[in-house]
């Protein structure tokens, strides 16, 4: 699963495949941090409380 | 009664790990090399091979010597997977004219390979054997009526042009059962198997099967399990290795005797030696100094299911023309007038 | 119903709606146990005795189990497309269901990793799949997708959780599902890539059994034609399990949450994709049949193993398949409301047969001549595991309906 230990194969597909994997865990793991990061700074701006128009 | 089949083996028992004499890890021993073995054991992978590769870690003279020995300046991983090197193509032709379907290579198989039974083991849609006789009949009246047994073990299918893979190793998820292109034999490593089944769904001749209890033998019968081959947990699956313990002993032997080869003698399955009419040949399909070479090459030679694709290495002989379209419905065309008795 | 104010948890309630008293609400969940604790007495003995307590034999490794996988995975696709509807093509009508497409992916996916959790024979190595991946199996790219899509549900759902009126006071959290709405479209893109993978691959599961020529099907680089039929049949149903859920909802709360207008939308997109999805499976059934008498087995073979004869056919391409496209084509027809829910429920039958078909049917015919044909059918274990994540998802609906704001017409619809 991970690259470079014992279980890994190098070959093209695994590569294309793992690499979507990680692709999408670390994207959801930077939007999630981005978020948090976004309304934390809101709040140290006092700018948490605005109304914003949700779906 | 069960030690039959290990007696009439043509030496005794030698553990593999008894010949590496494997020296204890020294610091900075390779941490994935204990991984990689730790991952195999229990399995057909647990192997010769497998301890030079630990042992090639550390670059020892014991390693060097024995994988240029079996491997030829190749590694094991490319003779595994890749088939570089010498390699070897085990497989069996079963003589359906001679078989009698008298159940001596199930009984063998049973006793050598551990496998659990059951006080009632007649429901054979969930008992454990991994060699199965099916008897058929041409489905005439008497008097032309006529029967024939089908022994089945696993086919170790090659696959071949568009199914380049064994149908069941190509869809496993964890890599569990392998397809070695060294010897030909399709390998399950049961501590690996999470018992998906997925494998089972794929094989077209239900030579795998599920382990539905966990595995156990009336008191006392514990002490005559194979040392050799381990005992598979429930929630598993399993099927014939071609008795890979037994090429492993053999390499073992050939390794401590200074030989490169293994003669046609030396690896049999408990199978072959218990059938007592001598239907079951074993060897190497490739090699012309083994009698499954020529017996192959038979006009009356067959396969299950040839016309799949899946390209399997056990072939069955018989003169008799309703038994070969038996073997392979996709072959006969003509639709097919078989009757499971 | 009475006034949220009366109730206990009325503080939780979102503001301007009406729920039913607490002790309604928990004599309801406390119902719904009664279900669970069979499912869970079920899950428990295939854990603790192993797989022989269910009627899965050396024949039918696969069972009512798989089949519900592949089901509800295929019904949960209803999240994933109206997401790619109202964020991707931008159809601004739907912002006003996708919340709950989002609350029915959950309950369908959680349903179809804890269904393969008592499936496996090893529960304890269900990681294996991960660690050891075999990247060329059909499974594995399954195992990857609904996990990582999975995990997109939640970060869905969690701007919901943050929007509940106590929640939702803490200036953190306020900010957070806010930030979370805006990047909804990424996360969205995300969800639908996964998605088409994973309902494809659940395709592929079949497709590439080369040893089963009844589910066998050639295709387009790495990846059968089963593939392209499952997405296309999963996102032609999905939609038609979110109406189906949510008027159920509706009737259960006695009012109104969605406008009819939004309704129409999916249906309408649903009905389209149907016929589709009905016209490539039948050149798909033709294509095959051919193939397969070219090499020795006759179409007849496929269909001679009773109870699995032409009516299977017939059922899932006709009555449970042109009989909702037609309705779902028809605007009048989809304008009626006890015709449009009964081409929903039949589109989710057929969804749900196909699956089964392509599961157990193709175990059912037997590949060697010799082989005797063995029938199969579920235990109670087997049904009341499977339908634990029914009650499961009834009680997760109920307590999102009545704690969080799901329907952002219901006060339009219900004024106070």
């Amino acid at each position: 699963m991970f690259p470079f230990i014992f279980d890994w194969v190098s070959d093209p597909v695994h590569y294309v495949f793992m690499g979507s994997v990680y692709t999408v865990l670390i994207s959801l793991v930077i939007i999630l941090h981005y978020c948090a990061i976004r309304a934390f700074l809101d709040v140290i701006c006092k700018k948490g409380k605005g109304d914003h128009n949700h779906d | 009664m069960l030690r039959n089949a290990r007696q009439a083996g043509l030496e005794p028992i030698i553990p593999s790990f008894q010949y590496s004499i494997i020296p204890w890890p020294r610091p900075g021993f390779s941490l994935c090399g204990i991984l990689h073995l730790l991952s195999h054991q229990g399995g057909p992978g647990f192997s010769f091979g497998g301890i030079v590769q630990l042992l090639s870690r550390q670059g020892g003279p014991i390693a060097k010597r024995s994988e240029a020995s079996f491997y030829e300046g190749v590694t094991m991983k490319e003779a595994h997977h890749k088939g570089h090197g010498k390699t070897y193509k085990y497989g069996m032709v079963v003589d359906l004219d001679k078989c009698t379907g008298c159940g001596a290579c199930m009984v063998a198989c049973m006793a050598e390979n551990n496998l659990p039974f059951r006080k009632d083991n007649s429901d054979r849609l969930r008992s454990s054997l991994w060699m199965r006789v099916y008897k058929i009949s041409n489905g005439l009246p008497f008097p032309d009526m006529e029967i024939s047994y089908i022994p089945r073990p696993c086919q170790h299918c090659e696959g071949h042009g568009h199914h380049a893979a064994t149908p069941c190793v190509s869809v496993c998820p964890a890599c569990a059962t392998d397809y070695s292109h060294e010897t030909g034999i399709v390998s399950q490593i049961y501590t690996r198997c999470f018992g998906c089944r997925y494998c089972m769904a794929a094989c077209p001749y239900h030579v795998r099967i599920f382990n539905w209890w966990d595995p156990t033998w009336p008191k006392g019968m514990e002490k005559y399990l194979n040392p050799d081959v381990s005992v598979r947990m429930r929630g598993v699956v399993e099927k014939c290795s071609f008795c890979y313990h037994r090429l492993q002993r053999a390499r073992n032997k050939a390794y401590a005797e200074g030989r490169r080869e293994i003669h046609e003698d030396e690896y049999q399955t408990a199978c072959t030696q218990a059938c007592p009419a001598g239907a079951i040949t074993f060897g190497d399909l490739d090699n012309p100094e083994h009698k499954v070479y020529e017996l192959k090459k038979s006009r009356y030679a067959f396969r299950l299911l040839e016309e799949l694709g899946t390209n399997p290495k056990v072939y069955y002989v018989s003169t008799r023309d309703w038994v070969r379209k038996a073997g392979d419905v996709y072959t006969g065309k003509k639709g097919n007038d078989v009757m499971p008795a | 119903m009475d006034s949220a104010s009366a109730s206990f948890d009325s503080a939780l309630i979102p503001e301007g709606v009406k729920r039913c008293k607490l002790k309604w609400f928990l004599l309801w969940i406390g119902i719904l146990h009664g279900p669970v604790m069979v499912g869970v007495v079920a899950t428990l003995m295939c854990w603790g005795l192993a797989l022989n307590v269910t009627y899965l034999n050396n024949n039918f490794p696969f069972g009512l189990w798989i089949a519900a996988d592949l089901g509800v995975i295929a019904l949960g696709a209803g999240a994933f497309f109206t997401g790619f509807l109202r964020y991707i093509l931008n159809i601004d009508e739907l912002k006003n269901i996708v919340n709950f497409a989002v609350v029915i992916g959950i309950m369908c996916y959680a349903a179809a990793q804890a269904i393969l959790g008592v499936d496996i024979g090893q529960p304890l190595r269900g990681w294996f799949i991960f660690w050891h991946a075999n990247v060329h199996s059909m499974l594995t790219e399954v195992a990857f997708c609904i996990t990582c899509y999975f995990m997109v549900l939640c970060i869905e759902y969690l701007p919901l959780i943050l929007e509940n009126r106590q929640i939702n006071k803490i200036g953190f959290f306020h900010g957070m599902a806010h930030h979370l709405h805006e990047a909804m479209p990424t996360i969205a893109a995300i969800g639908v890539f996964l998605s088409f993978f994973h309902q494809g691959s659940l395709g592929g599961v079949p497709g590439v059994l080369y040893g089963r020529p009844f589910a066998f099907r050639e295709g387009f680089l790495v990846w059968p034609w089963t593939f392209f039929l499952f997405i296309l049949s999963a996102i032609a149903a999905g939609p038609c399990f979110t109406i189906l859920i949510t008027w159920i909802t509706e009737k259960f709360a006695r009012k109104r949450l969605v406008k009819r207008n939004v309704i129409d939308i999916l249906a309408r997109i649903s009905g389209r994709l149907l016929v589709v999805y009905l016209v490539l499976k039948t050149i798909d059934t033709v294509y095959w049949v051919s193939i397969a008498g070219k090499v020795g087995a006759p179409f007849s073979s496929f269909y001679a193993n009773h109870p699995y004869g032409y009516w299977v056919l017939v059922l899932e391409l006709g009555i449970l398949g042109v009989i909702p496209a037609i309705i779902l084509l028809s605007t009048k027809a989809r304008q009626n409301e006890n015709l449009l829910v009964i081409a929903c429920l039949l589109n989710c039958a057929g969804i749900f047969m196909n699956r089964w078909i392509m599961t157990v049917q193709t175990l059912v015919v037997p590949v060697m001549s010799f082989d005797k044909f063995v029938s199969y059918h579920p235990n109670w274990v087997e049904y009341a595991s499977t339908l634990l994540y029914l009650w499961l998802g009834a009680i997760f609906i109920s307590i999102t309906y009545r704690y969080l704001p799901i329907f952002p017409q219901e006060k339009e619809l219900n004024p106070l």
